[in-house]
């Protein structure tokens, strides 16, 4: 941590008698101290020119276990790929994933292999286009970004296909629609009937550009999901947007659940420190672990406008609510993404 | 040669300046501790901490000593800001820098005085793989009072001063017009041959 600072001089050779020199000796060390590391960030520019270098994930469940693993950045490089006359990917991002399989966090796909590297382009300004999980060579889970004139997110299509000729588990088209600044629908449409719903009833409130979410509900053939924003500072978070989903199958049967997420900023910075996501049995009594699916706006939410509000509109993916118990029940857990940035 | 140079160039000429005659010349070590807190107005971010401080001081007569002084934090540190959810984020502050002492009394008890100083400060607070830094100027001034305990030995019972940051940083603390307070007691050990 301490280091000597490389503008002090050996004063120490400036004292001009011996019997001096000791003293001086320790008042020259005293003042050469510094606590800045080489390296440190002093200004807005160096602040914002930071890179995401990797993501600590951490998971604990009730009973404490704990698993630590490591998204590893590949590489970021600067390319220029035309996709079509009106989008051109500029950036590439590639990270190597690590396998999910222990505990609550896992990929939708499914997939548990240990050769999975995710990679994430970008267009101008920063917005994303696409966000790919490989398995090997095979893309396993396919998320496409399609915006507006005004560049907000307009469509997001969803590709969720194993590799191994497994038939796919997802195809789906998200068609957002806005009124103002905020969302005012989205409607899913897929080739199979049992994915297709929409989501109605969005109610926001906050500031125009980070707008939190109240409410939605999200209709489905066979149940409907209710969306509300929890008051999670009960369970120590500030700025902390907690989301209850209520599930009600259309034949009657109703299942509570919550979670909620937690972003750190630094002050000045605008990207994300850490994410957590922590279920409470304060909350909603009594469940099983709950799941929850790696999802794109974990990572690059505060790339899209009103990127929060769709982190929560989208629990609806990445949020699966143990089974109901009887008798009681725990399932006090986390996970944690912790964003490690360097220049 | 920088100003930190500088200055340390001419706390280092000092005694023999005012020591014509080459000898030891006369001096006090204080150590002492003390509480500061530093709000950051632009983030509405809190910086506080218990701090541990050291002094130097070479008398330039009974009533004037000039020295050097170092302070940092201690392990009791806290760096919250409100519009942050990680909460507690691992900070440090330092400062050092020249000390002029004004003794405004000479009673054979108690000893009052001002303090004037002109403060190398930097402060740091790490986030997940990199530091957020501040490295500026500031002035400080206060009163403080030290009561005599031995012939040599000297409690500063309250030491108050108040602290002006002369350049605000740009990512980190401290707003441009901040002035904060900081307390500080401890002891003094006067090496003195003359009284």
């Amino acid at each position: 941590m301490m280091k000597h600072s490389p503008h002090s001089l050996p004063w120490g050779l400036l004292a001009c008698s011996p019997r001096h020199v000791s003293g001086f000796f320790l008042l020259v060390l005293a003042i050469s101290c510094s606590i800045i590391d080489d390296g440190a960030i002093f200004t807005r520019e160096e602040l914002d020119g930071l890179k995401l270098g990797f993501i600590e994930v951490e998971q604990q469940k009730a009973g404490g276990s704990r698993e630590s693993s490591k998204v590893s950045l590949l590489y970021d490089s600067v390319v220029n790929i035309v996709v079509n006359p009106s989008v051109t990917v500029v950036r590439r991002v590639r990270f190597q994933m690590p396998s999910f399989t222990n505990l609550m966090l896992r990929y939708r796909s499914g997939s548990t292999a240990n050769n999975l590297q995710l990679r994430i382009s970008y267009q101008k300004n920063g917005i994303p286009r696409s966000w790919v999980l490989f398995q090997g060579d095979s893309a396993v889970e396919s998320y496409v970004f399609e915006y507006t004139a005004s560049g907000k997110l307009a469509q997001l299509r969803t590709i969720l296909d194993p590799v191994d000729n497994k038939p796919f588990i997802r195809l789906t088209r998200d068609t957002i629609v806005y009124e103002g600044n905020t969302i005012e629908s989205i409607e899913r449409r897929s080739p199979d009937t049992n994915l297709r719903g929409y989501f109605e009833n969005i109610l926001v409130s906050g500031e125009d550009d980070s707008p939190k979410l109240v409410s939605a509900t999200f209709q489905h053939a066979q149940y409907s999901t209710r969306l509300e924003r929890l008051d999670c500072s009960v369970a120590g978070g500030q700025d902390c947007d907690g989301i209850r989903s209520q599930l009600q199958w259309k034949t009657g049967n109703n299942q509570n659940s919550s979670a909620s997420i937690q972003v750190a900023y630094q002050s000045y910075f605008d990207k994300p420190l850490s994410l957590q996501i922590l279920g409470d049995s304060r909350f909603e009594c009594c469940r099983e672990q709950d799941t929850y699916y790696f999802h794109p706006f974990f990572l690059i939410h505060d790339n899209f406008a009103l990127g929060g509000l769709f982190l929560s509109l989208y629990s609806i993916d990445w949020f699966s609510p143990g089974p109901t118990i009887t008798g009681g029940g725990n399932h006090d857990q986390n996970v944690n993404f912790k964003f490690y940035y360097e220049r | 040669m920088n100003a930190r140079n500088f200055i340390s160039l001419i706390l280092l000429l000092t005694p023999y300046v005012t020591n014509a005659q080459l000898r030891l010349p006369s001096f006090d070590v204080a150590l002492k501790g003390g509480y500061m807190f530093i709000p950051d107005d632009a983030v509405k971010a809190t910086y506080e901490t218990l701090l541990l401080h050291g002094e130097f001081n070479i008398h330039i007569n009974q009533n004037i000593a000039i020295g050097y002084f170092h302070q940092r934090n201690s392990f009791i540190t806290n760096y919250h800001s409100e519009d942050n959810s990680q909460a507690d984020n691992p900070a440090a502050h330092l400062m050092q820098g020249v000390n002029l002492r004004l003794s405004t009394g000479r009673s054979s008890r108690w000893r009052p005085y001002l303090n004037v100083k002109y403060v190398f400060l930097e402060a740091v607070v790490h986030y997940n793989g990199f530091d957020v830094a501040y490295e500026g100027n500031a002035f400080a001034g206060g009163i403080g009072v030290m009561v005599r305990l031995s012939h040599n030995l000297y409690l500063n019972l309250v030491e108050a001063e108040l602290i002006k940051i002369s350049d605000p940083g740009e990512v980190l603390f401290m707003d441009r017009n901040n002035l904060f307070p900081q307390i500080r007691m401890g002891l003094t050990y006067n090496f003195s041959k003359r009284k």
